[in-house]
């Protein structure tokens, strides 16, 4: 149990690190949407058109290195299994 | 001889109230529509603070300006932005955005600007730049201000944006700062986070149809 609680932890840790980097890595907060542009072709103006994508940011890092501390701590609730000496 | 003079009478008046009515056509004001069928029209802002930078943009843009090539000076209008359309990426900021403690989206639905002024214009081509004078309104408050704005006068240009039109259009960009603590936008709190100036982007096409 001890190492399956540390398992998850580690495995948390590098779905959340991975998910990042693979999501271009964004340093500012998460988004829900991002911001297409995309020029008038007669008048010249850029329009903003959000397109519904998640793009995880620092906050999620934080909140997934908590989870992982959170199952790191849980793993110390159970002791490790005694060997029997003959 | 007096039936063919009264014809000629008759005739001179035809072509003089035409010219008249021709002439009057051109010099008057065109009515520019900023509701954008394509939904390009949009005002971005960016929040810089010391800890957070905060851009998003608001597409919901209505209103009317009257222009006339000829006096640029005389144009008056207004501008009308959407509260519920402006939008952050963030969703949770979004909803926070609209709460009573910043734009109040439900109270308040419209911030807009309304032209009085134009002065210090140059033109070039159909190009005028100048500053507008002009009431912004955000909120409860509405505050004078002076804001650069550059003008494009885009003669027969409708059709080729909308098919089966035809008319004019104005294209109007205009950059300025405002201080959200001036428009009782959460004023005084969290200016680490939020900076107190919005710097604002205009861009907008206003469609004049014949």
């Amino acid at each position: 149990m001890r190492n399956l609680f540390r398992m998850l932890s580690l495995a948390t840790l590098l779905l959340a690190a991975g998910v990042w980097v693979l999501t271009g890595a964004n340093r500012g907060w998460t988004k829900n949407s991002i911001p297409l542009k995309s020029a008038d072709p007669v008048t010249g103006i850029e329009g903003v058109v959000y397109e519904r994508k998640f793009v995880p940011g620092m906050d999620f890092l934080a909140a997934s290195g908590t989870v992982a501390a959170i199952f790191a701590g849980a793993s110390f609730l159970f002791q490790t299994r005694k060997t029997k000496s003959k | 001889m007096i039936p063919s003079l009264t014809k000629m009478k008759t005739n001179v008046f035809s072509v003089a109230a035409l010219a008249a009515l021709t002439l009057s056509a051109v010099a008057a004001p065109q009515s520019f529509d900023f509701k954008d069928p394509k939904g390009v029209n949009n005002a971005a802002f960016k929040l810089d603070a010391p800890l957070e930078a905060i851009s998003g943009s608001a597409n919901g843009i209505t209103g009317k300006i009257l222009f006339d090539p000829e006096k640029p000076a005389d144009t008056r209008g207004k501008i009308v932005i959407a509260s519920s359309s402006i939008t952050v990426p963030n969703a949770m900021m979004n909803s926070h955005l609209h709460g009573e403690k910043w734009i109040h989206a439900a109270k308040y639905p419209e911030l807009s600007f309304e032209v009085k002024a134009l002065r210090n214009l140059k033109t070039s081509g159909d190009v005028t730049t100048g500053e507008a004078v002009g009431s912004f309104t955000c909120k409860d408050v509405s505050k004078e201000l002076i804001i650069p704005v550059k003008m494009s006068y885009l003669k027969d240009k409708l059709g080729n944006r909308v098919p089966n039109m035809k008319g004019d259009l104005l294209v109007i960009r205009s950059n300025f700062t405002i201080k959200r603590s001036e428009f009782n936008i959460n004023p005084g709190q969290a200016e680490d986070k939020v900076s107190d100036e919005i710097e604002l982007a205009l861009s907008i096409a206003g469609a004049a149809a014949r």
